[in-house]
């Protein structure tokens, strides 16, 4: 049983199974490559901040639900400005449009402008809207607090505050219905004859006028809330699903690979030395062996995770310690067919080295076995961090698929029928998985030439 | 080798593998519960001296309560034997000795149906549901796994063998707890067949109880063999393969025995014996058999 390397890529390429294999894994490399230059790993580590989610929506479905239905649910919109300054006689001016089309079949559930201004005195901030009738209507105009030097200032305007209210009902006699207990954004976006939406672009403009000095707007978001959001939604936590999905990606790559080839360069060395040692040694080593065997993995690995601690690299750590044990009685029992043949007999007779000949003669002859079981380890190891985590003992730094999981879980999302938290990640977890079996298998085809007929 | 022999083998063996496993466990705990355990008997001693009135009003100053309850802490942990570091012998044994007893305590959050917060008791009613239900799903899983395998290998390379060992792979790509949550999602949410709960709300003396509990584990009972089986099947059709190419078969296929008959016989001896499962050395298909057998949830 010798295998050249060309010749295990000849057959490995013929195998339509173990191209499906390496393709899946080229998308999910591309997918980590992406999650890497999109979205810094910073921003990723406040997954699990309240804050830094603010502006998202809470429990939408992902945007394209919409392509299936014939009334579009509102978008849940984030929209950045197209600035414009101006400068007449001592007056500075600063305009952020915000232009956007709005062609759902419902109101927006509200809307919120946040903006960061550095400024000096007291600048005059007016908001206004431009509908697609052409009707202007004001929303809102206030004084920033004065300050006599140079300032940073943040806050928010709400659709709830009651000024805005006030400022609408002037446009009143625009409309042919009463205006009375209806909200702002409701009659903001209302025909005039009927409280029905009004389709087509809108441009909200933001004017800061100053007579001091140049004023900067640092930060300027729109957010017109609505209930889809996005490629995959968000949870009850305001998350992007979309941002964990894809950072997910690279983690279970790393935890998968990482402790599949600890387990399988462990498993090799340690089983190839115990066969080819053989008597006392061979004996003490696979009793050790078996007794780990019959260690119950799961209850084990909680333990350690709720005591030791629960880092990423802990858990890989955990996990290569019970994924040996299996391919070190398989290793052990191919090196003591091959420790019998005579070019390994000829070698221990001129004196070579045990680890000499145990890396020079037999571990090479057991390398596709071990590139095999590597492929094939990757995704026990996969479900199993993801199934740890799902019981709420992953790391809370480094949010896996199976967090999520859990998260929708604990949040009951099967009950209230939030799909779009419960299949994507399982999904991604399942088509990991399935391309390192996929290239298993092709790699046993060709090992194991017997399943083939 | 005797069936009895091999049991009492076996149960030896499965003794010794428990016993090293709560020693790892405890030795993996043990500091962690040493100070857990002396914190809840101070703060027992505490509340002890503080609801006593009586007591209470006849220490003249503060320092003479405080070194009264030091004292009192101190006899507790002496008589509870927590004055011995937890790695000392009597402390582990004892330790042990409390396990194999199932004498854990009580639970601060969890109680059985019946009320009590035993850990014994929690444990206890838990376990005659969980049996029946791995018992019922491994036999059915079991059976079908065998009966597909066989079939897969006597037509290999035909449709039903690919579908096999097709959904044998992607099957077992799937976490079981998510197609778990999954399945309830769908067949007790979406289209409300089954109920959310595995147990019935029924008391056992109830007539209806049996049916109930029966239609309370079909939804769990349907995902474990859904997930199960190909796996099974997969395994039996592996080893029917390899078996099939054989000298000996080849032998009784000249002589005109039937082959399906013999290597079936062959093959469920050798898969039903719990140790195939274990000594798995030719088909590395079932090293990852056993790695996902056993890291599986």
């Amino acid at each position: 049983m010798s295998f050249s390397t060309r010749m295990i890529w000849k057959e490995f390429s013929h195998s339509k199974i173990g191209i499906a294999g390496i393709v899946i894994l080229v998308i999910l490399f591309s997918m980590s490559a992406i999650a890497f230059v999109t979205i810094p790993l910073d921003s990723f580590k406040t997954w699990n901040d309240p804050t830094s989610w603010l502006q998202y929506p809470k429990s939408a479905q992902p945007a394209w639900v919409n392509y299936f239905q014939s009334e579009k649910i509102p978008e849940h919109l984030i929209i950045k400005p197209a600035s414009m300054s101006q400068q007449i006689g001592s007056v500075y001016f600063l305009t952020d449009s915000f232009v956007f089309n709005y062609n759902y079949d419902g109101f927006p559930s509200d809307f919120i402008y946040q903006y960061t201004a550095q400024y000096s005195g007291s600048p005059l901030l007016q908001m206004s809207v431009t509908r697609p009738d052409g009707v202007e209507i004001q929303i809102i105009s206030i004084s920033l607090p004065f300050a006599s030097s140079t300032v940073t200032y943040s806050s928010m305007i709400f659709s709830t505050q009651d000024v805005i209210a006030k400022n609408i009902a002037s446009a009143k006699n625009k409309y042919a219905f009463s205006l009375d207990d209806i909200s702002s954004e409701k009659i903001i976006f209302s025909k005039l004859d009927q409280n029905q939406i009004l389709k087509g672009q809108y441009v909200f403009r933001v004017h800061l006028y100053d007579v001091s000095e140049k004023p900067v707007l640092a930060k300027s978001n729109l957010v017109l809330g609505g209930k889809v959001y996005g490629i995959m939604g968000t949870d009850e936590l305001r998350r992007d699903l979309s941002v964990g999905l894809l950072w997910g990606t690279p983690l279970a790559l790393f935890i998968g690979i990482t402790v599949s080839i600890g387990s399988v360069v462990l498993g090799l060395v340690y089983g190839v030395y115990a066969g080819y040692k053989g008597r006392a040694t061979d004996e003490v080593l696979m009793r050790f062996n078996d007794i780990i065997y019959a260690m119950p993995a799961l209850p084990l690995l909680i333990i350690l995770a709720v005591t030791i601690g629960n880092s990423i690299f802990l858990m890989v750590g955990f996990l290569v310690v019970f994924g040996w044990v299996g391919i070190a009685k398989v290793s052990r029992s191919m090196a003591l067919q091959i420790k019998t043949l005579q070019y390994v007999e000829a070698a221990k007779l001129m004196g070579q080295k045990d680890y000499k000949i145990i890396f020079k003669h037999i571990l090479p002859q057991l390398l596709p076995y071990a590139f095999a079981s590597i492929a094939i380890s990757v995704p026990a190891a996969i479900t199993t961090e993801a199934g740890l985590s799902f019981l709420g003992l992953g790391d809370p730094s480094f949010p896996t698929w199976g967090q999520i999981l859990h998260d929708a879980s604990s949040y009951s999302a099967a009950a209230r029928g939030m799909w779009w938290w419960i299949l994507p990640p399982g999904i991604m977890i399942a088509v990991t998985g399935l391309a390192f079996v996929f290239m298993g298998q092709a790699m046993d085809g060709i090992i194991n030439p017997k399943l083939r007929h | 080798m005797g069936f009895k022999k091999f049991l009492a083998k076996r149960a030896i063996t499965m003794f010794g593998v428990l016993m090293a496993t709560l020693l790892v466990t405890i030795i993996l705990v043990g500091s962690n519960m040493d100070s857990i355990s002396k914190q809840s008997a101070a703060l027992e001693i505490r509340q002890q001296v503080t609801n006593n009135k009586s007591l209470l009003s006849s220490f003249k100053t503060t320092e003479q309560l405080d070194s009264y309850i030091a004292n009192q802490i101190k006899q507790r942990i002496t008589a509870l034997g927590l004055d011995q570091p937890w790695y000392s012998p009597q402390r582990i044994g004892l330790s042990m000795y409390k396990i194999l007893t199932l004498d854990f305590g009580h639970a601060k959050f969890l109680t059985s149906d019946s009320g009590s917060s035993d850990v014994r008791d929690i444990i206890l009613e838990k376990l005659p549901r969980t049996i029946l239900l791995f018992t019922t799903a491994t036999a059915i899983v079991s059976v079908l796994g065998i009966f597909l395998g066989t079939v897969a290998a006597s037509k290999v390379n035909s449709k039903l063998d690919k579908i096999t060992s097709g959904f044998a792979i992607i099957s077992s790509s799937f976490p079981v707890w998510w197609i778990g949550v999954l399945m309830i999602f769908v067949f007790a949410f979406l289209y409300p067949i089954f109920p959310a709960r595995a147990t019935p709300d029924l008391s056992v003396t109830d007539p209806g109880y049996w049916g109930s509990l029966l239609y309370h584990m079909a939804l769990p009972l349907i995902t474990l063999v859904i997930i199960g089986f190909g796996s099974w099947a997969y395994l039996v059709r592996n080893f029917l393969v390899g078996v099939l190419q054989e000298d000996f078969i080849t032998a009784k296929r000249a002589a005109g025995i039937d082959e399906k008959t013999h290597t079936v016989l062959t093959c469920t001896q050798e898969c039903s014996t719990a140790n195939s499962y274990n000594s798995c050395t030719k088909p590395i298909w079932l090293s990852w058999g056993c790695n996902n057998h056993r890291s599986s949830i």
